[in-house]
């Protein structure tokens, strides 16, 4: 791509906004923009991504009980496993503190700044909903106790990818309210 | 009482509460710890006030059934006919002197702890008939307060915390023994018992919205599973995974058992040297009726004494005979398996790469020197109970 050929799509991509991406998943987001919005948003993705997780565990434990109505014990303790690291994570997100504008009363946020906390929290949200689809979708069949198995530990895998992507985020809004 | 549960001192009604002659009802907090229920201990009247905290909930019930439940933090005036939540409930005091009983119940977990009053009989191929008690402990929640007050109070008359702990135990007892029911009928064995405990517990948990949904609880995790078997047994069972890790049949077992005895009582000598002797010797004359690996091993010095417990072993074994340690380095090498999800990771490893479990406080079972889930109250390899 030549300097005086620039991508339009870039730009078209970056018109259409963060936010809004975001805001497809989680309507009514308002945007952190000042301290009070900060809380308010800060809490609606926290219980929206744990609904969803929770949606999740409610799968798990059906699945769960499908396999102990199958008589299906090798992966029992491993679901229960998948269940409790949702439930865990789901708890965290719900619970823990909340909000960010009692540590930083007047934040002044650039706009490339925001938009970078909104891919990180596309990425975030994006995640938790990958995490309900699969266990969604997923067809317990008793004759096959490997394709159980690998489920879960990619079930396992997206919960870590999940918390390690709120990590991320964290860091990222942290990094903003110190400005 | 366990879990530092309150009880309601002497003179206070029911389990306490401030309530008698006062128009204001409200659950003492002193008398709620660990209480799941609390009958107000006289009924409610028009002109009451209701306090409900953020971690309870206060069910009106009267005639055998829930009239309605507030679920929300407030503080409920039972005289403002405007009032939308409490409109249900005061449509059924106007006009005539209708009363009412209020429970209060908590919305949080609670931790109670369940075990078998009467023995459970599992038939097994082996040992027959296995008299078997399981204990255990269970978190629990009220998850449906209109379920929850039907059945405990109006099916059960259980008017107390502890009436409806006591139900609750019962029910864990008899998932339990559905969950060894089922488990038997796919083959499982007394020996496997205690390798199974972490699947029996998720068997529990799989079946417990079936049992517990009815009752409006919800039962969010059972651990510490203990399932005792009688002496006998448990030492059969031992006796048998010993022979096991030793490699050794029944009468080399015994002629080893004999030696050990021999060698850690010298009786009539002095020190070390005198130990060896005894042993040897023990070694040589049962060895020939035996013919064993195992007494050959005995019979050939080099001998060594065994790190942990001090007894002259074969410099050779794998396995000290009196104490079961692992003397073998390259067993010591091998993998562990997370106790959550079930990854072989690299002895020494102190997460788990696959959910990230904290290894780091492994432990070892004295008996057979097999890692072992910190937790475990059963040695998985073994069957040997596991001393906290
Ligand atoms: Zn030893
Ligand atoms: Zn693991
Ligand atoms: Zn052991």
């Amino acid at each position: 791509m030549s300097s005086d050929n620039p991508d339009i799509r870039q730009q078209v991509k970056e018109q259409s906004g963060s936010l809004k991406r975001l805001q497809t998943l989680i309507p009514g987001l308002r945007g952190y923009r000042k301290s009070e919005d900060v809380r308010i948003s800060d809490e609606l993705l926290r219980n929206q991504v744990a609904d969803r997780l929770l949606q999740a565990k409610g799968n798990l434990e059906q699945l769960r009980r499908q396999m102990a109505a199958a008589g299906d014990y090798t992966n029992l303790t491993l679901v229960g496993s998948a269940i409790s690291q949702v439930q865990q994570f789901a708890g965290e997100l719900r619970h823990s503190e909340q909000g960010y504008s009692g540590l930083a009363p007047s934040i002044s946020i650039t706009e490339e700044t925001l938009n970078r906390l909104y891919d990180y929290d596309y990425a975030f949200v994006q995640s938790a909903y990958d995490l309900l689809n699969s266990t969604s979708s997923f067809n317990y069949d008793p004759t096959a106790p490997n394709a159980v198995a690998s489920f879960l530990n990619g079930v396992i895998k997206q919960v870590q990818g999940l918390k390690q992507k709120w990590e991320l985020r964290i860091e990222a809004v942290e990094g903003i309210l110190q400005k | 009482m366990v879990f530092g549960k309150k009880q309601s001192s002497p003179g206070v009604p029911s389990s306490g509460g401030s309530v008698v002659g006062a128009t204001t009802i409200e659950w003492d907090p002193q008398f709620k710890q660990g209480n799941v229920m609390w009958k107000v201990p006289r009924l409610i009247r028009f002109g009451d006030n209701i306090v409900v905290r953020e971690d309870e909930i206060a069910v009106f019930y009267r005639d055998g059934k829930v009239l309605t439940y507030f679920d929300q933090p407030n503080r409920y005036a039972l005289t403002d006919f405007n009032a939308p939540i409490v409109g249900g409930l005061l449509k059924f005091f106007t006009g005539v002197q209708q009363q009412a009983e209020v429970y209060y119940l908590q919305k949080r977990f609670l931790d109670g702890k369940f075990g078998s009053t009467q023995p459970y009989q599992f038939v097994d191929p082996v040992f027959g008939i296995v008299n078997l008690r399981v204990f255990g402990e269970y978190r629990y929640r009220v998850s449906q307060p209109e379920n929850f007050i039907n059945q405990f109070v109006g099916t059960f008359a259980a008017e107390t915390a502890a009436d409806v702990e006591a139900r609750l135990k019962e029910q864990m007892v008899i998932l339990v023994y559905n969950a060894l029911g089922k488990m038997k009928s796919q083959g499982l064995k007394v020996t496997d018992l205690a390798a199974n405990l972490t699947n029996i517990e998720q068997l529990v948990l799989a079946t417990s919205p079936d049992h517990f949904g009815q009752y409006g609880v919800e039962i969010n995790k059972v651990s510490g599973l203990t399932i005792s078997l009688p002496d006998e047994v448990q030492k059969a069972i031992d006796t048998r995974s010993e022979m096991s890790v030793l490699g050794v049949n029944y009468l080399q077992y015994q002629a080893g058992q004999a030696m050990v005895d021999a060698a850690k009582n010298p009786s009539g000598g002095a020190g070390a040297a005198a130990g060896v002797g005894v042993g040897l010797g023990a070694g040589v004359g049962l060895g020939y009726a035996v013919g064993g690996q195992f007494a050959q091993g005995f019979a050939q010095p080099p001998m060594k004494a065994c790190p942990s417990c001090g007894a002259m072993i074969p410099a050779n074994s794998a396995f000290c005979p009196s104490c079961g340690a692992n003397l073998s380095t390259a067993k010591q090498q091998a993998s562990v398996v997370c106790p959550k999800c079930g990854t072989a990771v690299q002895a020494g490893t102190k997460f788990c790469p696959n959910c990230g479990t904290q290894l780091s406080q492994e432990k070892k079972c004295p008996n057979c020197g097999e890692s072992v889930s910190p937790t475990a109250k059963f040695c998985p390899n073994c069957g040997k109970a596991l001393t906290q």
